[in-house]
């Protein structure tokens, strides 16, 4: 109960097993995708720049990652577009229908990728900031 | 078709895989099913010594699959319970004497005539891994709550997925202290279901009588309410039998002092 107290005076180191659940975590981004911390942000880096050839975005803010949920890999990406650039970009989606909404690509493998069918769990993934 | 295929793997060694496959093996048995073990570790036999018929062993599997000898002459039954035999691995043989084509022949022989076979696969992702998981109908995972146990059974997971032939996968997690659990020293069952995302078959908790038992080549399983791992085991025998089994109190995962400690803050909230 050690933790309680610990919290009750407003720190807190993580338990081993909070440490474990969150160094398995990361591990096993690398190991189920193959793809190491290094590569993952070199992609970012290229994907950044093509994106930059069609929109100007908050580069500082992007945030790539690789994320599992029910043993399926997705690659999520929050790309912040830079604000009256993301205006004109949002007028223009929705002058173009169907809008895509997500950003979510499955990888490694899937053959078969089933999007997951929750709406209710919207991920910022729109590329705009909320308005 | 008859039998039920089940092979019991876990990617890394040292996890149960050997004293999970004796103990269900005898459970199932005595629960009056017909019950059959195949040790696929060839070169690094052991369920013969963890369930104690390593004494009666005339004939293994290589001698099988070379034909040496019938099957039914390589299967030493354990005579504890009304129908467990074992077909022991030769332990002076290499893991190449046998293919996945010849477990799965293997396997089609005793299907007629057995409830279940269950195989005890070598640790590892190669060789005697596929060996064993060639003729599975169904995948028994055992883990225990630790980074690197968690790791390999996630890779196995992903080896069994990746599989054309679709075999369901389920997990076992062994080796729980509820205790360590408890202070947030351990991995808790919640948290290895929710990075492995399989189905949960049971938990064993840590137990010293499963040393004492292998001490003495009687599995755990023939003692009724003797030990909390051996109810344990029990209970999973009756669930792949398909009953409504609950968890024992010790594997809740929602016990009242577990919910006053996340309360009070050792595990941290979910987003």
């Amino acid at each position: 109960m050690a933790s309680f107290f610990e919290r009750l005076r407003g720190r807190r180191e993580p338990s081993s097993a909070e440490s474990a659940r969150e160094r398995l975590k990361l591990v096993l981004v690398t190991d189920r995708s193959d793809l190491s911390p290094e590569k993952l942000e070199q992609m970012q880096a290229e994907i950044i720049q093509v994106i930059k050839n069609y929109l100007q975005i908050e580069e500082t803010q992007v945030n790539i990652k690789l994320e599992h949920r029910e043993r399926k890999t997705y690659l999520v990406a929050d790309i912040p577009l830079v604000r009256d650039h993301a205006q004109r970009a949002v007028a223009a989606l929705e002058a173009s229908a169907p809008p895509a909404n997500r950003e979510e690509v499955p990888v490694a493998g899937d053959t078969k990728p089933k999007r997951p069918s929750n709406p209710s769990r919207p991920r910022s993934s729109q590329g705009t900031p909320d308005a | 078709m008859g039998a039920r295929v089940i092979t019991v793997t876990s990617g890394k060694g040292g996890v149960g895989k050997t004293t999970a496959t004796a103990n269900l093996a005898v459970a199932l048995a005595t629960l009056n099913k017909k019950v059959v073990c195949i040790d696929a570790d060839i070169g690094l036999r052991n369920l013969d010594v963890v369930m104690g018929l390593e004494n009666r062993i005339v004939y293994d599997l290589v001698d099988v699959v070379e034909g040496r000898c019938k099957l039914r002459q390589a299967m030493v039954k354990d005579k504890r319970v009304p129908d467990l035999y074992l077909l022991p691995a030769a332990q002076t043989r290499d893991k190449t004497a046998v293919s996945p084509q010849d477990m799965v022949s293997l396997t089609n022989q005793l299907r007629e005539d057995f409830d279940y076979i269950l195989i005890d696969s070598p640790a590892g992702i190669e060789w005697g891994f596929r060996n064993a998981l060639a003729p599975a109908d169904e995948v028994i995972v055992v883990t225990n709550p630790e980074v690197s146990a968690v790791r390999d059974a996630d890779r196995i997971i992903g080896l069994i997925e990746a599989e054309e032939r679709k075999v369901p996968a389920s997990l076992v997690i062994n080796r729980v202290k509820p205790d360590m659990v408890r202070k947030g020293d351990m991995l808790s069952v919640e948290d290895v279901l929710e990075i492995l995302s399989v189905r949960l078959l049971g938990v064993i908790p840590e137990d010293e009588h499963i040393l004492i038992s292998s001490n003495r080549g009687a599995p755990l399983a023939l003692d009724h309410d003797k030990s909390a791992a051996g109810d344990a085991f029990r209970n999973i025998a009756r669930r792949l039998n398909g009953e409504k089994v609950p968890l024992l109190d010790l594997e809740q995962k929602g016990g009242v002092l577990r919910r006053l400690v996340r309360m009070f803050g050792t595990s941290e909230p979910r987003s």
